[in-house]
């Protein structure tokens, strides 16, 4: 009787002891670790940061939480300086060197591209956070997902308005060297045969600060009711500035990218007045995704800024792959794939469903504009937030 | 004279309503001038932007569809389209619904009709378009009738969403907006008009119909309150009137209960004049006979139209007449109401008669002497009685004074009445007795007790009573006394008894000595031996 105690007695404390091991290795398990680079230099700066931010605001938000699995989150993101090259080499390390559970995309079709082929190799799983051609995904990609309403059919509401305005022609520019530009000019040729549109002036150009000049001079002389210009900030911004010395504006004015960034009013001062662009989300309370208003809430905060679509889009990414991690209970990649591609949700920067090739067929983007220093929305009509003003 | 013809509240109301009439009409002018120009902006604004609405609503159902085709990518389907458009036209048909008298046409590309929701319209469209100019009102001219419309423009199906209304229609409302302006100012203009009269009626007609009414009541002779009292001036003034008629119907009463104190005065006052046992003569301040009644006739053996207009002084005795003169000028002066007097007066026939007369006056309000009544009571008779009387008195006096006995009277056994001769009998004065007790005459209780009872026995039995006693002189003798008592009323004692005293103390002597002279001759002839004999003169 006596040595069956004591038998129980050690067997109580074993148990004891390794689940008291047990438990400390779970709080000491290896942080989630996810990788990607940011263009911290370079053309695609500015909505890069953006994307930067809303990446460790999520981190900080989930780790101040529960985690992911209960993992801690641990974020690796280099600077790629807008370079592709690089890009791509940056990728390598982190799945290889860094050995990350999971990629974020870099910020631009181009670098998604460069960082895709990486990913794609190794069976990682890519949201691309910032792609907005359908080039990346005309290649069979199997990991690559996108998340923006594709380049092509961004200035679709545009167009729309404009031919409700009556604004018959046309003259579009647009920066060839990237792809995103380049589909959107498509888009843009497409939706105006649709619509009636005449484009009366196309060209494309690779060096902004030195081409922009001259075909300005010429767009100014077919002198059509609208003008977009397909390219990244700083060339946007160069073409208000030279439209604002040529003291030439046409009826419509638009661009990607550089409108809906939050600090377009003050980096273009007057000359931003009335400009529209393609947004794929706008930090306002009416958008009626789930979670907008927390979002935008607690992003200011966090950063002291309010965010930009891309911002929301890289925020949306990161849901996605929380969403995907909780449901599967797994950070393995092909689990996830397989999980994400059959997704049809709404994430703060709206609906989120894929083709069979990855590609974004939920998410339509709206069209902002700028009156008297506040971006409205004016296109879709049941999210217009004012009349479009011409 | 017309106006005089109107009726007071006729001419109130037409005083009160011409002004209210005029005002109406011209304010009720002014605001249909005022109010009909901005209803009709104000409908045609809502025409308008009913159909706007119209053909926004069109223009969304287009975008709604629109919008699904981007969100499933099939913006190219044509079957897809196909089937959106379809959707769409129905939807924009039964928009046309929601809204009375617009219709909604969707136009393809400027030229042709796609959709409409009036049937049978030709595919082709012949009317004019700002194509590409959305949201624009135009009026044209569609199947012959003019219309105003509103355009929308959905440039992916290069669509024309047109709402138009048919002017007919389109000023249909204004005109019914004219309409009831008109209705409306003039059902007002009428509703304060005829209220105007119901308040007229119910707080000026009816109350001053009731003030009138019974007021003219008043002078017919009726107090009738008013019942019903308005809660305003006229109520106070009912109020008023009300209150005057109580004090009034109060006065009435007191005159009726002072008429009916008159009547019965004057109906006793008549009787009295015309049946009474009393001569009256009314004559003026100067003595002249005014009225005279039938019993002063009689008395006088006048008839009343001759006593007219004779002077007091023609049947008054003068020295009479001139014994009243003092008084009677007292009672004109006003220090006395009345006097009386005893005069003799003089009838027809020339013999005197006696009269007592009662003189008053009848006064004015300044209590100047209207005229003067005179109460004539024929006291002949009486006067004759009293003189007759007086002389029996004085024949008892004489007689009560002159008897040889005492005379007396006594009330419940008091002593009343005394004369000289019981004085001397008894040797108390008059006043001495007068109010004693009879016992004082008694020398015991026991002789005063048997007279009484003795004699008060045979006053009973036999009307008189008379008993020997013995009274007690004031001196103290005992003397004998006859006495005789006879009650003034046999029925009723205690109105006194008279007696006679008769002092028999002689006559008892005298019998007592005869008595014993007798004894002593019965004894000397009994005793004597001789026969002694007594003869009569006859025998």
């Amino acid at each position: 009787m006596r040595l069956y105690s004591k038998w129980s007695c050690c067997l109580f404390f074993f148990i004891f002891l390794m689940s008291s091991i047990t438990h400390a290795a779970e709080n000491t398990e290896s942080p989630i670790v996810i990788g990607a680079t940011v263009s911290l230099e370079g053309r695609y700066q500015e909505p890069s940061v953006m994307i930067q931010k809303a990446f460790k605001f999520w981190v900080d938000r989930v780790n101040k939480g529960h985690g992911l699995l209960g993992r801690k989150v641990k974020l690796i993101l280099y600077n790629d300086k807008s370079d592709r090259e690089l890009t791509k080499i940056l990728y390598k390390k982190l799945i290889a060197e860094d050995k990350v559970d999971l990629v974020f995309s870099p910020y631009g079709t181009p670098l998604t591209l460069a960082a895709s082929e990486v990913s794609e190799e190794h069976n990682m799983l890519m949201l691309g956070v910032a792609a907005g051609s359908e080039k990346p995904w005309q290649r069979g990609a199997r990991y690559l997902f996108q998340l923006y309403a594709p380049a092509q059919r961004q200035f679709i509401g545009l167009l729309d308005l404009m031919a409700r305005k009556n604004c018959k022609t046309l003259s579009v520019i647009y920066d060839d060297t990237s792809d995103y530009n380049v589909d959107t000019v498509n888009g843009i040729k497409e939706w105006a045969k649709i619509f009636n549109i005449d484009i009366v002036y196309q060209k494309a150009y690779q060096d902004g600060k030195k081409d922009l000049p001259a075909l300005l001079k010429e767009v100014k002389v077919k002198d059509a009711k609208g003008l977009i210009l397909s390219a990244y900030s700083r060339d946007c911004y160069e073409l208000l500035h030279l439209l604002g010395e040529m003291r030439y504006r046409p009826a419509v004015l638009a661009m990607p990218i550089a409108p809906v960034h939050p600090d377009f009013q003050n980096n273009a001062g007057n000359m931003a007045n009335h400009v529209f662009g393609p947004s794929q989300w706008e930090p306002d309370g009416r958008i009626p995704f789930p979670g907008t208003r927390r979002f935008v809430n607690g992003f200011t905060q966090f950063t002291g800024h309010m965010p930009s679509y891309h911002a929301a889009s890289a925020f949306s990414a990161c849901q996605l792959y929380e969403q995907a991690i909780t449901r599967t209970e797994s950070i393995n990649n092909q689990k996830l794939r397989d999980y994400i591609t059959a997704l049809d949700t709404v994430t703060v920067l709206g609906r989120f469903k894929v083709d069979s090739t990855g590609k974004q067929v939920g998410h339509n983007s709206f069209i902002i504009q700028w009156q008297n220093g506040k971006k409205e929305i004016v296109w879709p009509k049941k999210m217009q937030t004012a009349s479009p003003l011409f | 004279m017309a106006q005089k013809k109107i009726p007071f509240y006729n001419r109130i109301l037409f005083r009160l309503l011409l002004p209210v009439v005029i005002v109406g009409i011209a304010c009720s002018t002014m605001l249909v001038s005022y109010m009909s120009s901005p209803i009709k902006e104000f409908l045609a604004r809502q025409f308008d932007a009913n159909l706007r609405l119209a053909s926004i609503m069109g223009l969304e159902t287009c975008e709604n569809s629109f919008n699904y085709l981007l969100e499933l990518r099939l913006e190219k389907s044509s079957e897809m389209n196909e089937t959106m458009q379809n959707e769409a036209i129905e939807k924009i048909r039964s928009i046309s619904k929601q809204f009375p008298h617009i219709n909604l046409m969707v136009l393809e590309s400027g030229k042709t009709i796609k959709a409409s929701s009036i049937n049978g319209l030709p595919k082709k469209w012949k009317g004019p378009l700002v194509i590409g100019k959305d949201d624009t009102g135009l009026g044209f001219t569609f199947l012959g009738k003019r219309v105003r419309s509103h355009v929308q423009f959905f440039p992916f199906w290069n669509w024309h969403i047109i709402s138009f209304v048919f002017e007919k229609d389109y000023e249909s409302p204004i005109r019914m907006a004219y309409t009831v302006t008109y209705l409306s100012a003039l059902f007002v203009f009428i509703s304060v008009l005829g209220t105007l009269i119901v308040m007229f009626y119910l707080f000026i007609k009816r109350p001053l119909n009731q003030l009138v009414d019974a007021t003219e009541g008043v002078s017919e002779g009726r107090l009738h309150k008013i019942t019903r009292i308005a809660a305003n001036e006229f109520g106070r003034l009912m109020t008023s009137y009300n209150s005057m008629i109580d004090s009034l119907d109060n006065e009435r009463a007191e005159g009726r209960s002072l008429i009916h104190q008159l009547e019965e005065s004057e109906a006793l006052f008549r009787s009295q004049f015309e049946f009474g046992n009393i001569g009256i003569a009314i004559t003026t301040v100067d003595e002249k006979l005014i009225r005279a009644n039938e019993r002063l006739c009689h008395i006088l053996g006048y008839s009343e139209e001759e006593l007219g207009g004779k002077a007091w002084s023609e049947i008054a005795n003068p020295k009479d007449l001139r014994a009243s003169t003092i008084s009677y000028r007292r009672m004109l002066a006003g220090e006395i109401e009345s006097y009386e007097m005893d005069m003799r007066l003089f009838r027809k026939k020339g013999n005197v008669i006696f009269t007592h007369l009662n003189i008053s006056c009848y006064r004015n309000q300044d209590r100047s002497v209207q005229f003067i009544i005179i109460s004539i009571l024929d006291i002949t008779n009486r006067k004759k009685a009293e003189e007759a009387l007086q002389k029996s008195e004085e024949y008892l006096r004489s007689l009560f004074r002159a008897a040889p006995t005492g005379i007396g009277v006594v009330v419940d056994r008091v002593i009343d009445q005394v004369n000289e001769k019981l004085c001397m009998i008894t040797g108390y004065s008059e006043d001495e007795m007068i109010g004693k007790k009879s016992r004082i005459l008694y020398p015991n209780d026991e002789e005063f007790e048997y007279v009484g009872r003795e004699k008060y026995d045979q006053i009973r039995k036999y009307g008189t009573g008379t008993v020997e006693t013995r009274w007690e002189r004031k001196d103290g003798h005992i003397i004998d006394v006859l006495l005789s008592s006879t009650p003034m009323d046999l029925n009723d004692f205690s109105k006194g008894v008279t007696f006679t005293a008769l002092d028999i103390s002689d006559r008892k002597r005298a019998e007592a000595a005869l008595r014993e002279a007798n004894h002593m001759l019965r004894l000397v002839l009994d005793t004597i031996p001789v026969r002694v004999f007594w003869k009569d003169r006859e025998s």
